[in-house]
């Protein structure tokens, strides 16, 4: 005698309060974010070793440090404006001048 | 036997998800199939595993509860064909109360057989003693203890093994502490060298090696929904062979 065929188990299906905040009892909402899409070498401290280094000196020239340097205002804003156009950073660009002016 | 891990700590914000997400990666890079379950309302592993569009979640399994329903819920991740997960979601804070998820059984009973399909099953628990780690810890073979190196994440770490002491004695006899991880390590850092130094002492045979270091291609990775292993940064790299050393030391304690 054939068996009678086993009844299909239900499908799970939402639960009731799926759609209730925990907290204040409404309908949730999500928030939407963006997405990291790229991997930007940062020239980060050292305390991450994601710094990649990519400043024109910091290959030849080893460790890169922090100096402090006092300039007219008018200097600093010509530099700001060169690193924009070069699409550069303001490091880059003062380690390009010095590179380029220091004896080797 | 399919190694089953809950991944906990009483103290939010250790790296719970984050030590989750990077054992899947390690996995993942070994070609290796894994289940992460999201068992914390805040999804977090769920939204940087980048699953597609689901319908079912955590929540309607545990409501549900029937022995190996929890295969109706579960999808592939966007990491690729052999990662799957089991989603989160807000309202899975619900569950949590102890008159809704009755049972610390409910979990394991949902996932019943589910196991068999994976090289490893990794249960990502939210960062309280409620019902929801309860569950993990009642569906778990080990329970891996996450910590950073800081007083109040000590702390929580001691909670948590005392955690899973209590629920080997009574819900899950078959529980392992699997050890414990120490994420987001600054050695340059006179404060954490102190309470590695102080975890070390107090827990000898359960301190995990390596330890995992404080690394902001983690978040990268975590924020473009990719393993920190497919990340190409060198501070990946460094978070990857720690992930890749642990999953050795996790897959050694499996049943």
């Amino acid at each position: 005698m054939a068996k009678p065929a086993p009844t299909p188990r239900p499908a799970l299906t939402k639960s009731p309060d799926a759609q209730v905040h925990p907290v204040s009892g409404r309908s949730t909402e999500d928030l939407h974010l963006v997405r990291s899409t790229s991997f930007k070498p940062s020239k980060g401290g050292a305390t991450t070793a994601d710094a990649v280094i990519t400043s024109a000196g910091s290959a030849k020239h080893g460790k890169l440090v922090d100096v402090t340097v006092r300039m007219p205002k008018s200097m600093r804003k010509k530099l700001r404006a060169i690193a924009k156009e070069r699409g550069q950073t303001m490091d880059d660009v003062v380690n390009g001048i010095l590179a380029g002016s220091l004896p080797r | 036997m399919t190694p089953t891990v809950a991944v906990l700590s009483l103290k939010g914000g250790v790296g719970k998800s984050t030590v989750t997400l990077g054992l899947a990666g390690a996995a993942w890079a070994r070609d290796l199939s894994v289940l992460v379950v999201d068992c914390d309302p805040q999804a977090n592993a769920t939204l940087s595993m980048d699953p597609a569009p689901f319908t079912f979640t955590l929540n309607d399994v545990l409501a549900d509860g029937r022995p190996g329903i929890a295969r109706d819920a579960i999808v592939p991740s966007g990491w690729g064909a052999r990662v799957h997960v089991l989603p989160s979601e807000e309202a899975l804070a619900h569950r949590d109360s102890a008159h809704d998820v009755a049972s610390p059984a409910r979990l394991r009973l949902s996932l019943t057989g589910v196991g068999d399909d994976y090289d490893l099953v990794l249960l990502d628990c939210p960062p309280a003693l409620g019902q929801l780690t309860r569950n993990s810890l009642g569906a778990a073979d080990l329970a891996l203890v996450v910590t950073e190196p800081g007083f109040f994440a000590l702390r929580g770490a001691a909670q948590a093994i005392q955690a899973i002491e209590a629920a080997r004695g009574s819900i899950n006899l078959g529980l392992k502490p699997a050890g414990i991880v120490v994420n987001r390590m600054r050695p340059n850092l006179n404060e954490h060298q102190y309470r590695l130094r102080e975890l070390k002492a107090a827990y000898p045979h359960l301190l995990l090696e390596p330890i995992v270091p404080e690394r902001s291609a983690v978040q990268q990775a975590q924020g473009a929904g990719l393993p920190v292993q497919a990340w190409p940064s060198p501070g990946a790299r460094d978070v990857t062979e720690a992930f890749d050393d642990l999953l050795d030391a996790l897959l050694a304690h499996a049943p």
